[in-house]
């Protein structure tokens, strides 16, 4: 997982400042679609940008290929500006790979005439010739892309965007179109590819599962925003916003009230986890995010004697690997958590049964 | 019996009568006109005589013409309606598909009258030019340009119709690749439309090989005059019969080529169009286009229908006489076509949707041919026909709807295949299991749930029977004359005004037709004719 990630690995290949963008749509003659986003993409790195439909992911994209124009910011390819400043530089001449999600297969030409496309000239067609080797295609290359399946398809796009060797491969919801069997794999067989090539490479997906698993960093994009940029793991402890927690899921909220240290909410006082972006932590009132894996339940047979702030289980349900507990707080509060099974828990996990909750460990709060 | 083997059903013995019924109806006339020419030594004495090559060279050198000057129009102004910033382009789309709805005779004879050497254009400009007269139009330079006029739509509609499911990210793929703008044209533009500008071009052919009006009036003689002038001067049916045979032929190439492309004209795999196409901005060349626009409309729309008021305007008293008793022939006759022909195509359809099998697509077929023949020749073959196997159908009326019927069949059973397509054959099982007899299911069921197809067929082929002229001339009794003779007989004898008039009741029927045709998402195919 950990390559080329850190200060060693140098400038970025790829990066956007301030990039700002609005369109006619939704009724709306200025709709904003991206409002001054930044992108750094390190050399050998894959990215993924996560966020929902519509929120403006594939809209960067076709600005760093150059099919749209930024209102305004600037993109640098390989340290030289492409767009912005005055500058505008045709897609024609950007050296940007770009795997569309319908993939766009030139309908009417055979899987290697599609690689070989963009590098033209009898050189070009062994370099296309080798690009489809190393997706595992040649002996599929005189067909047309209607004879090929739906992962086979996608390996052919891949292998007409990398052929050229550009600086960056964007990679514009590679995954969406194929079926759910076959997508885990094909998904693992490109990053792996990726990765052996050292490409560079830009992921849009609004599948979270993915983003997590392929990427080295990932970048949380919101209605024209990113609200969040780290590795996995740590987008996974802290999502940067109420926004961006809600739409990776898998969280509780809380109001809570915040002393700038540590904050008190209805399941007792939870310790701050210090925000990304480097400020203090907020104070005054605030939303206590407490994700499903971040509580620690227990049945309780005596109440009093925990220290924990007890709720009524309303439903529990099995899932092999975690039980699913969801219960009622005092307040009428409904709360959600997944708990490793345990077996001292046979027979307890009924509706009404009185259980603790408390959080694992530092947990982000954001202003109310 | 396992519960998976599938139920074999067969259409009841009156449904598959009526099959072989309409089988014969549109066969047996054909087979005779083309037991004449063989047996008649027709087609041996056309081929061997001079006279044909002339013709048969003459068809050819029209056909082909037209079908690349229909490409040359038809493929900038989809592209210009299609995928610029060309102002006004919504009005323009509707207007530049209208000229199809034009019959070929009200084009011609509006054009003879207004380009000829002396007509109005040479009277409006003799003054300040002084010229003695226009260039010719009279022979292949009116025909062409009449043809031209007239059926660049078909290229325009099924280009427009490529360019709508085009996928941008195509475009896109091939730019972010490295590809110029002329590059990008001719390697992923211009393949990807190709087969659409084919089967337009060659409908395009087809429509000229079928032409009468046109080629009559404009005295360009292609293989539907010729063959009109041998039978009218009684000269020699044989020859007649042979020239028939010759144009047969060529039609049919011309039908498998086009039924060949169509099916390759598919959307590509993957086409979901993602994003709206980001139109090009003409910038100052907005101007050219719409001037190009007018070009092309102002000949083929604003021509016809304002000679047509000029004529008019100039017609001298009893002019119009004697239109009234033709306009209701014409309804009348129409409205016969359009009962008999919906009839026929009910039980086709049946057999097509809930019967599929070898013979029904047979079926099928058979009732395709007189369609994609010529109207003349299909009146040709029901005058054999009639004189020599029903003489007492000869100069009746229900040999003109006799032919109508067999020449517009599925324009009605498109229609009402669509309608019964989706409807399940539960439904008449259900009504059985509940007692209904075979009439109140038809007359409470089968009528009910068809209405709308069974509309559009009656509409389709009463609009179309109003303008046909080739196989009216051929087959309608002495003095029944309709609106569409009349325009012809008219020009042919220098009435104008009376022409006119009789042009422009027809081309208010062409507009009621094309609001039937061109509702969206209805196939090109089956349209105007």
């Amino acid at each position: 997982m950990s390559r080329a990630r850190g200060p060693a690995a140098g400038k970025p290949a790829l990066s956007c400042r301030a990039i700002e963008k609005a369109f006619p749509g939704n009724g709306d003659p200025d709709r904003t679609v991206l409002a001054g986003v930044d992108l750094d993409v390190l050399p050998g790195s894959l990215t993924a940008v996560l966020g929902p439909s519509g929120g403006g992911k594939t809209t960067l994209l076709r600005i760093v290929a150059g099919l749209e124009m930024a209102d305004c910011g600037e993109v640098r390819l390989l340290g030289r500006t492409v767009s912005g400043m005055g500058v505008f530089v045709p897609p024609e001449s950007r050296r940007v790979g770009l795997v569309f999600q319908e993939y766009a297969l030139f309908p009417h030409l055979s899987a290697l005439q599609n690689v070989a496309f963009g590098v033209p000239g009898p050189a070009g067609l062994t370099r296309a010739w080798g690009a489809l080797q190393m997706v595992g295609l040649s002996e599929v290359a005189g067909q047309r892309p209607h004879e090929l399946s739906g992962g086979e398809q996608q390996r052919v796009a891949l292998a007409r965007a990398l052929a050229p060797e550009p600086a960056v491969v964007l990679l514009d919801e590679p995954f969406s179109n194929l079926d759910a069997p076959r997508r885990a794999g094909v998904r693992e067989e490109v990053a792996q590819l990726l990765r052996r090539l050292g490409a560079t490479a830009v992921l849009v997906t609004h599948d979270r599962e993915e983003a997590f698993l392929l990427a080295d960093r990932v970048v949380l994009l919101l209605e024209g925003r990113v609200v969040r940029a780290g590795s996995p793991e740590e987008l996974a402890r802290d999502p940067g916003s109420r926004a961006g927690a809600e739409f990776l899921g898998e969280t509780n909220f809380l109001p809570g009230a915040s002393d700038g240290k540590a904050a008190i909410c209805e399941i007792g006082p939870v310790e701050i986890l210090p925000p990304a972006s480097g400020e203090g932590p907020p104070r005054g009132p605030v939303e206590v995010l407490l994700p499903l894996d971040g509580l620690v339940v227990e049945p309780l047979l005596e109440p009093e004697r925990s220290a924990a702030t007890t709720a009524v289980l309303t439903r529990a349900s099995f899932h092999g690997a975690f039980w699913l507990i969801e219960a009622r707080l005092p307040s009428g509060t409904g709360i959600a958590a997944r708990s490793p099974a345990r077996e001292t828990w046979q027979g307890l996990l009924r509706p009404g049964q009185r259980v603790g909750l408390r959080p694992a460990g530092p947990v982000p709060v954001f202003p109310a | 019996m396992s519960p998976a083997a599938p139920r074999v059903r067969l259409p009841s013995r009156r449904l598959r009568a009526a099959g072989i019924v309409v089988a014969a109806m549109c066969l047996l006339p054909l087979l005779y006109l083309a037991g004449r020419a063989v047996a008649g030594g027709g087609v041996l004495d056309v081929l061997l005589r001079e006279r044909s090559f002339g013709i048969a060279g003459r068809t050819l050198l029209l056909t082909g013409a037209v079908a690349v000057g229909a490409v040359a129009l038809g493929l900038p102004l989809a592209w210009l309606t299609a995928r610029t910033d060309l102002p006004g382009r919504r009005i323009l789309t509707g207007l530049l598909a209208l000229p199809l709805a034009v019959p070929s005779y009200v084009a011609a004879f509006t054009v003879a009258t207004a380009l000829g050497p002396r007509g109005l254009l040479w009277r409006a400009i003799e003054p300040f030019t002084g010229w003695e007269r226009l260039p010719e139009i009279y022979g292949f330079p009116g025909a062409f340009l009449v043809l031209v006029l007239l059926n660049y739509p078909y290229v325009y509609l099924a280009a427009r119709a490529r360019f709508a499911v085009f996928d941008s990210s195509l475009d896109d793929a091939a730019r972010v690749l490295g590809a110029s703008r002329w590059r990008r044209f001719r390697r992923v533009t211009l393949p990807l439309l190709s087969t659409a500008l084919l089967s337009g071009g060659l409908l395009a052919a087809l429509y000229t090989l079928s032409d009468f009006g046109a080629v009559s009036l404009l005295r360009y003689e292609t293989f539907t005059w010729a063959i009109y002038n041998q039978v009218r001067g009684s000269l020699d049916r044989h020859t007649a019969a042979g020239l028939a045979l010759l144009l047969v032929l060529a039609t049919l190439l011309v039908l498998a080529a086009a039924s060949r492309f169509e099916r390759a004209s598919g959307p590509a795999p993957g086409a979901a169009r993602s994003r709206p196409a980001a139109l090009h901005a003409l910038g100052g060349w907005k101007w050219a286009g719409i001037l190009f626009c007018g070009l092309v409309l102002l000949p083929s729309l604003v021509l016809p229908v304002g000679v047509c008021l000029y004529w008019l305007a100039q017609a001298p008293d009893g002019a119009l006489v004697g239109l009234f008793p033709a306009l209701g022939r014409t309804g009348f006759v129409s409205l016969l076509a359009a009962v008999a022909t919906t009839a026929l195509a009910i039980p086709v359809a049946f057999l097509t949707v809930r019967f599929p099998s070898r013979r029904s697509s047979a079926l099928r077929a058979i009732a395709h041919i007189g369609f994609g023949l010529p109207g003349l020749v299909v009146g040709l073959s029901l005058v054999y026909f009639a004189v020599h196997l029903a003489p007492f159908l000869y100069q009746t009326l229900g040999l003109l709807v006799f032919a109508y019927a067999v020449h517009m069949l599925p324009q009605a059973i498109a229609p009402v295949e669509a309608t019964l397509g989706p409807l399940s054959p539960r439904l008449d099982d259900a009504a059985r299991s509940l007692g209904a007899r075979w009439l109140r299911r038809h007359l409470s069921l089968t009528l009910p749930l068809l209405g709308p197809g069974l509309a559009s067929g009656l509409a389709l082929v009463f609009l179309t029977s109003v303008k046909e002229l080739p196989a009216t001339l051929m087959l309608a009794p002495t003095g029944y004359t309709t609106l569409a003779t009349t325009v012809w007989s008219a020009a042919e004898n220098v009435e104008l005004g009376r022409a006119a008039a009789a042009s422009l009741i027809l081309l208010v029927f062409c507009a009621a037709t094309l609001l039937v045709v061109l509702r969206p998402g209805r196939p090109l195919r089956p349209a105007v004719r």
